[in-house]
């Protein structure tokens, strides 16, 4: 029986993003429906539709057979559909009782006591083990994780839309959060599993829906593919970009770092004693699960924080000291983690954007002011250079897609010629098309003799492109690898887990005197 | 003219033709002789000379104030001092023109430029309480406000007050404190062009300056000119000391051009109409003068109207209410948008996307795509099977359109989620 399903679904964002375009999706009662798709691809938009977060631009969505039109998720969640989202609502003041009963009962206060009692009873019946009376702020993750799928089914929900469950937890929490679902599966409930990571879709899945660029490409059976055929539908080819890189020359050392400490607040290290060097013509990755330091060691690199002590060298001139803007005239590029939050201005125009670094320069200017003649020029040379896909030069950056954006952003960092690119997730979240286009740009780089720091959690990425790879754990580097083509994604991972460790002396072979 | 600013001009005008015709509704259920009124209330300011001059000299302080407070929020900074900047400087001006003796051009120059300076300083005090004591500008300046308010207060009635004449009012101004009337008979004078000016150098200042992009971009995205190596302290201080200065000359201005004697026992309310003159030109100083001149017209009209009618002049608050309301509420006609925006993006879609193959079990037969390939055939050209599939397709698009207006209101609030807050307008 198809319990929920959508048809020739489109949804359009406002500033005109086509975010799902002819979506159709089918999913039975009772299995376990992987939704899987890259980064972008619509799988989230998919997901609010469904979940009556946003309605559709054109289509019908059906549940249970009968067509609904959601004005909000509450009402979904009537029609028994809950959500676990990626990022969990709750409060962490309060306890995970509270949290599990928080807007449902019709009295105005509410009764803790019976609110235990009920989560105790309903953790219990579905095996979801949680601390009833603790607070949020003090469980783990993979227990906030299951209060998230208990209040879901505190709610009455017999079909569940896990978004992107597995991205914050560890494998073995990852093992225990499958068997629950199968659990929960064999009781009858339907479950709709977004992911893009297909090891977990095989495992866990009985079927998929495959999304690309905001389509679907169909409908198939886990068995009947083969996880080649899976990316390929994903992508539209197969990603390799193991591409004719030049062998590994490098020439003079451009940058030093030494001594990088960073405290945050309340004294916890984030930075602990990293040193490292680059030389030129050289693409150093640094590799880690996200929130390990690295946007922090790039700003300290960048200058928007301070590092006491570090010793911060570029052609032997140490800029320890200088600001944002020096550092940049002294041949520093970054292109940085978030494009909307740190790369750009998404509210100003594509001109404005792309004046970031050379609005201090003369050649912008004549008699003294900002010329606008000579700013659209700059622009429309990087966007031209970069094929940046744009209506007109005046348009915001929030309109573009994200690699659009993306391209933009690089290409304004790229048209500084910096000595040393400092490049955080160039790709994350971005079409094929853009990924290949940035991928190649970073090579280019390498060939013209610049010295390039890649940070990514996308380990083909930092495979098929970087000469070294430094593993960041907890602040720390603890694994300092060459990339020689003999390392495999599997040994990285084992460093970023920190089950793996080099000596103190391999780590130290990262800085050259 | 770009689409988005042609979209913002219609939304304007048709802002402007709800909230006058909400007005007339008004106007009509209140009064007995409604044609009368509404003829005034429209026509009344273009009625004699006197009156039609009067517009202007009425929108030179809110151009000033106007222009303030633009500066404050395009840079992302909601400071409210631009009222005590007003004021104290109105009362350094009164001080000035009864104390000091000096020839004409020389007497009027002279308080201008201190009244400048002293609307500098007052401007930078919620500037300097944010950058050393995390102190909210909002807050401090509306208390400083008071504390200069009752400051000025006190110097007028302590030193300057004319104690002969009946109601609260300083001596009278020298002769040679005043600014020259430049149509005789009506109060224009030549602060009006001085405010026009203003208006024009900040302009260039905003949109043609090194400081001017670092302002826009710190009030557009603090985090993005901070990584773009922007100090947010010298855009804050800056920009707060010139907003204080505009408002300090606009104090002088006022009190040297339009008064003979100081008698602003309650402070006027330039500040504040300076926040819907800043509201109106959407920061943009090329327009403050539009909105200015706009909003005066109004107020003559609403004057001449409540003198010779029976309809009060608080009908402006009203006019002005509506206004406000339909301009700054994002939602309003952003279904219309969005629905142009879909046809748009569809219409690029369709001729954009290769067409995507649905074979998965022949996929895999498919050659390896090499570098070259991976890079040329995502910019692929439309074929000509593409393109025909496109128009079938622009043809449903008139469907979708239909179809994206009943949803259109649950989108916006969608809207309201994903995008990011202007400064300017939210919090003002």
């Amino acid at each position: 029986m198809e319990v929920i399903a959508g048809r020739g679904l489109y949804q359009i964002y406002p500033g005109g993003v086509l975010a799902n375009e002819d979506v159709n999706l089918s999913v039975e009662k009772g299995e376990i429906h992987a939704l899987v798709g890259e980064n972008g691809a619509g799988k989230s938009t998919l997901m609010k539709m469904l979940y009556g977060e946003i309605a559709p631009t054109k289509g019908k969505i059906l549940v249970k057979g009968e067509e609904v039109e959601f004005h909000s998720s509450k009402e979904a969640m009537e029609k028994g559909i809950g959500m676990v989202h990626q990022h969990f609502m709750q409060i962490p003041s309060m306890t995970v009782a509270e949290n599990l009963v928080l807007g449902t009962g019709k009295s105005l206060f509410v009764d803790r006591k019976k609110a235990v009692e009920e989560c105790k009873a309903l953790s219990e019946k579905y095996g979801l083990q949680v601390e009833a009376e603790k607070k949020v702020s003090d469980i783990s993750i993979a227990m906030r994780q299951k209060l998230e799928i208990l209040k879901a089914l505190y709610r009455g929900a017999e079909i569940f839309i896990l978004d992107e469950p597995t991205a914050v937890l560890t494998p073995q929490e990852t093992e225990e959060l499958f068997v629950q679902l199968r659990s929960l599966r064999e009781k009858g409930h339907t479950i709709l599993f977004i992911s893009h990571k297909l090891q977990e879709v095989k495992a866990l899945c009985d079927r998929m829906t495959i999304l690309r660029d905001g389509k679907t490409m169909g409908t198939y059976g886990v068995e009947s593919l083969s996880e080649a055929d899976i990316s390929r539908l994903m992508v539209g080819r197969e990603i390799r970009l193991d591409i004719e890189k030049e062998p590994f020359s490098p020439g003079k050392k451009v940058f030093s770092g030494k001594n990088i400490f960073l405290q945050g607040e309340g004294g916890k290290a984030i930075l602990q004693n990293l040193s490292f060097s680059l030389s030129e013509g050289e693409i150093l990755g640094i590799a880690g699960i996200d929130g390990n330091g690295q946007n922090e060691l790039c700003q300290v690199l960048v200058g928007t924080l301070s590092a006491n002590g570090a010793e911060l060298q570029l052609f032997s001139q140490d800029f320890s000291a200088f600001s944002v803007q020096k550092r940049q005239d002294l041949g520093i590029s970054y292109v940085s983690e978030d494009r909307f939050l740190y790369g750009s201005a998404p509210r100003l125009s594509l001109e404005e954007n792309a004046i970031s670094r050379s609005y201090r320069e003369k050649a912008l200017f004549s008699f003294g002011l900002l010329n606008s003649g000579k700013i659209q020029a700059f622009t429309k040379k990087v966007l031209s250079a970069f094929s940046v896909k744009y209506k007109n030069t005046k348009q915001d950056v929030k309109s573009l897609s994200g690699g659009n954006a993306q391209k933009l952003i690089f290409g304004r960092e790229y048209e500084a010629n910096p000595h040393l690119f400092i490049l955080n997730q160039p790709t994350r979240g971005i079409d094929v098309g853009a990924i290949a286009f940035i991928r190649k740009k970073i090579l280019d780089m390498r060939k013209n003799k610049k010295a390039v720091l890649l940070i990514s959690a996308d380990l083909t990425e930092l495979l098929s492109l970087s000469d070294h790879i430094l593993v960041m754990h907890e602040g720390r580097f603890v694994g300092y690898l060459d990339n020689d083509g003999s390392l495999t994604e599997e040994e990285l991972g084992l460093y970023m887990l920190g089950v793996k460790e080099d000596s103190q002396e391999r780590i130290g072979e990262a800085y050259e005197q | 003219m770009s689409s988005k600013q042609q979209f913002q001009l219609f939304r304007f005008i048709l802002a402007l033709g709800i909230s006058l015709g909400i007005s007339m509704l008004i106007i009509f259920l209140v009064s007995k002789e409604p044609w009368t009124a509404i003829s005034y209330l429209l026509l009344g300011p273009f009625g004699s000379m006197r009156h039609f001059l009067s517009i202007f000299a009425q929108a030179t302080p809110l151009i000033f104030t106007g222009l303030a407070l633009s500066l404050c929020f395009k840079s992302g900074n909601f400071s409210m001092i631009t009222d005590a900047c007003l004021y104290i400087s109105a009362v350094l001006t009164a001080a000035l023109a009864i104390r000091l003796s000096l020839p004409f051009p020389l007497h009027p120059l002279v308080i201008l430029l201190l009244a400048v300076v002293m609307g500098g300083i007052i401007g930078s005090l919620p500037a300097l309480a944010k950058l050393y004591f995390k102190a909210n500008e909002l807050v401090t300046s509306l208390m400083l406000n008071y504390v200069f308010f009752y400051l000025g207060l006190f110097t007028i009635s302590k030193y300057f007050a004319d104690r002969e004449a009946g109601t609260f009012a300083s001596l009278k101004y020298a002769k040679t404190a005043v600014l020259p009337i430049l149509v005789k008979g009506s109060k224009l004078h030549l602060g009006f062009f001085l405010a026009l000016l203003l208006a024009v150098l900040f302009s260039i200042l905003l949109y043609k300056t090194r400081f001017g992009y670092e302002l826009r971009l710190s009030g557009s995205n603090p985090s993005f000119a901070k990584m773009v190596g922007i100090s947010s302290s010298k855009v804050i201080l800056l920009t707060q000391v010139l907003a204080g200065m505009v408002a300090g000359l606009g104090g002088a201005v006022e009190q040297m051009g339009m008064y003979q004697r100081f008698n602003w026992q309650e402070s006027p309310s330039y500040a504040w109409d300076g926040v819907i003159i800043a509201i109106l030109s959407r920061n943009n100083p090329a327009l403050v003068p539009f909105s200015a001149l706009f909003l005066a017209y109004i107020r003559v009209g609403a004057d001449i109207m409540s003198r010779k009618s029976d309809v009060q002049n608080e009908l402006v608050a009203l006019i002005q209410a509506l206004l406000i309301l339909f301009v700054t509420a994002e939602a309003f006609l952003s279904g219309w948008e969005h629905r142009r925006e879909v046809k748009e993006s569809l219409a690029a879609a369709d001729t954009a996307l290769p067409a995507t193959e649905h074979r998965p079990a022949t996929a895999s037969a498919e050659p390896v795509a090499t570098k070259a390939d991976l890079v040329e055939a995502t910019e692929p050209a439309a074929t000509k099977a593409e393109s025909a599939e496109a128009n079938g397709l622009v043809a449903a698009t008139a469907d979708l359109v239909e179809a994206s207006g009943a949803t259109a209101e649950k989108s916006d609030s969608v809207d309201a989620v994903k995008t990011f807050p202007e400064p300017g307008k939210e919090e003002a």
